[in-house]
């Protein structure tokens, strides 16, 4: 009788004081991976590219005076005719990410801005288990090193943030039966040994 | 461990081997040392010296670092270039791991492109040490996936599986070889001694990932797409008749590059690193997906992860 009440003390009370105190085998919270903060990295930037394209700083047109922005979603005929947008299946469209002021700024769904070279920081809004494995390296592309400060890939040098899918398109070639050998000959052919 | 005890333990026999072929090869070098003509006196010093190279892993510092220069010399000749040999060794405290996101994989087998190119594999044959499998999705049956395939990629409903060496932490291949030829570095990764290798295949039917490739015939790599740093266990131009396999471009990562394959990769599907490193995205990955390994039954412990999110 006496060892019985000493089991039920032993099964209710270690595992009250380990729910309590949050630690040990019965914590609430043993996935303690998640909670570590992302090892620091550096993204590639984009801004130069944008240059490149002939777009960037895109105030020198949005000045908001001559080129007011307009929110209403139609067909762009004047400039930009020859973005496709596909994403998000029409629940969206530009000013959804384009600040309508500072057109030089994206802007997320809280209204912070946020820098072309930090757009990753923005489809996160959206895409948060993608932006959640991209900062800790299981999404997205490692560059120069295994080793030291991650330098990564962004997220828009992958997909066109405009229609982010990947578009199917031709494979490398395929490996060659062993000279001398032709798809068919490789059965009977294989000098001497008889197989099969 | 017993394995190197007993490869101290020199019989009889042994011993009167090594002293005969040293004997010989000490007085025949000699022999052509007082020859005249320069040219003539390096061709057969360097054959010589060829012929009597010792394993690898016995090679003091001193006959490594000649043993590289016969090697560029003999490469300079073949390929009318420099070629440079290196042999660095493991890093501390590391060993290599490969996880591979099969969600991202799209079949277009530019890892494979960049391998061959990397580690000068011959243009003319079929040695390729990546293998992209496309299989049906659903399935998960190695034997019928087909890896011929060709034309516009990713195929409706197939999915992509690149297999390449696994660096097993236990692997059949370095038990199977009789001569000692391959064996594992520190830092995990699987080599092969190509002067050592007798080119018998038994690690080719001990390998349970098709990873291991025999030199049918003389190489082929045109001069001008040649890779001239190379290393000695890696990607240095190999002859007819020996085996060959992936290194995880042990040439590259060893000085903290990333492996040609995963540089290749325009979808982000392979993620390489140090498993003894915390914070690296290997182990993050090991942690938070549902990782599975190729054939984990048969107990070779490979260091090559898949997952799919
Ligand atoms: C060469 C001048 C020019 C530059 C540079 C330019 N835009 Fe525009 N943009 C326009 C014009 C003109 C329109 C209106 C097109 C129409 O209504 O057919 C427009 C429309 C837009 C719209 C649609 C919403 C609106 O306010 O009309 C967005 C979003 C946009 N631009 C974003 C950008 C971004 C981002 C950049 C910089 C990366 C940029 N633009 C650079 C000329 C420019
Ligand atoms: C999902 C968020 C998002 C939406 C929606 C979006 N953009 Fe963008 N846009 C971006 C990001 C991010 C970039 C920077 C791309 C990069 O780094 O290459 C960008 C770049 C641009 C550029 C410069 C492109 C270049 O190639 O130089 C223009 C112009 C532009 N957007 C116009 C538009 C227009 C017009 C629309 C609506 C039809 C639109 N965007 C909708 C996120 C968005
Ligand atoms: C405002 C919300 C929002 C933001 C911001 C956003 N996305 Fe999306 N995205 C969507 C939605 C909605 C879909 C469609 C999902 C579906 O198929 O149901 C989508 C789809 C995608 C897809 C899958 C496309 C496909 O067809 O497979 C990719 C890739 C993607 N987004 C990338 C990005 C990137 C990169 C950014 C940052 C530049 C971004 N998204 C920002 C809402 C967003
Ligand atoms: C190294 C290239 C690369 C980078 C960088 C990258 N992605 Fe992707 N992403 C891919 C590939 C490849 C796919 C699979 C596409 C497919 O098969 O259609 C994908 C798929 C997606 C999808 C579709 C859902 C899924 O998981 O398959 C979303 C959403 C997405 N990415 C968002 C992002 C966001 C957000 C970022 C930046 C934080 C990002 N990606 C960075 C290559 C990349």
């Amino acid at each position: 009788m006496r060892q019985r009440l000493v089991w039920l003390a032993v099964s209710l009370v270690i595992p009250t004081v380990c729910l309590v105190l949050d630690a040990g085998p019965f914590a609430w919270n043993n996935d303690d991976t998640e909670a570590k903060s992302p090892p620091p990295f550096v993204v590639s930037k984009r801004v130069p590219v944008l240059e490149d394209n002939g777009y960037y700083p895109c105030s020198d047109c949005h000045d908001n005076d001559s080129q007011k922005s307009n929110p209403r979603m139609r067909k762009l005929d004047d400039e930009h005719d020859d973005l496709a947008f596909d994403h998000g299946k029409q629940r969206f469209w530009c000013l959804a990410c384009h600040d309508s002021e500072n057109r030089d700024m994206l802007v997320n769904r809280g209204g912070q801005l946020i820098a072309f070279d930090e757009s990753h920081l923005l489809c996160g809004d959206c895409h948060y288990q993608q932006q959640t494995d991209f900062m800790y390296g299981a999404h997205g592309k490692r560059l120069q090193s295994w080793t030291g400060v991650r330098q990564i890939v962004a997220c828009a040098e992958c997909h066109d943030v405009h229609s982010p899918n990947f578009k199917p398109r031709e494979a490398w070639q395929p490996p060659q039966a062993r000279t001398g050998l032709t798809a068919t000959s490789v059965h009977q052919d294989i000098g001497g040994v008889e197989h099969e | 461990m017993s394995e190197k005890q007993s490869r101290k333990q020199i019989t009889r026999r042994r011993l009167l081997q090594v002293l005969g072929l040293t004997a010989g090869g000490a007085s025949l070098t000699a022999a052509a040392n007082k020859l005249t003509d320069e040219n003539t006196r390096r061709t057969i010093v360097d054959t010589l010296g060829g012929l009597f190279q010792n394993h690898f892993s016995r090679l003091s510092p001193d006959e490594v670092g000649e043993t590289l220069a016969r090697m560029e010399r003999k490469y300079k000749e073949k390929y009318k270039q420099d070629v440079r040999v290196e042999a660095t060794s493991a890093l501390p405290n590391t060993l290599f791991g490969y996880a591979l996101n099969l969600s991202r994989c799209r079949g277009y087998r530019d890892c494979v492109s960049a391998c061959v190119e990397e580690n000068n594999q011959s243009r003319d044959s079929e040695i390729q040490y990546i293998r992209v499998l496309e299989i049906p999705d659903g399935t998960m049956n190695l034997e019928h996936a087909d890896h011929y395939y060709a034309g516009e990629v990713p195929k409706p409903d197939h999915f992509y599986l690149p297999v390449q060496c696994q660096q097993c932490e236990n692997p059949p291949c370095v038990k199977a070889c009789p001569v000692e030829a391959t064996w594992q570095e520190p830092d995990g990764i699987v080599v092969i001694d190509y002067d050592w290798c007798i080119g018998c295949r038994y690690c080719q039917a001990a390998c349970p990932y098709w990873a291991r490739k025999f030199n049918w015939n003389e190489p082929v790599i045109p001069a001008e797409s040649l890779n001239t740093q190379t290393h000695y266990l890696s990607n240095r131009p190999r002859e007819k008749g020996v085996m060959e396999k992936c290194t995880f471009c042990l040439h590259r990562v060893r000085k903290q590059q990333l492996p040609a394959c995963q540089e290749a990769c325009p979808t982000g599907a392979r993620v390489f690193g140090n498993l003894l490193d915390p914070d690296s995205e290997i182990r993050y990955i090991l942690a938070n997906k549902k990782v599975f390994r190729l054939k984990e039954d048969l107990n070779t412990e490979p260091k090559f992860w898949y997952y799919a999110d």
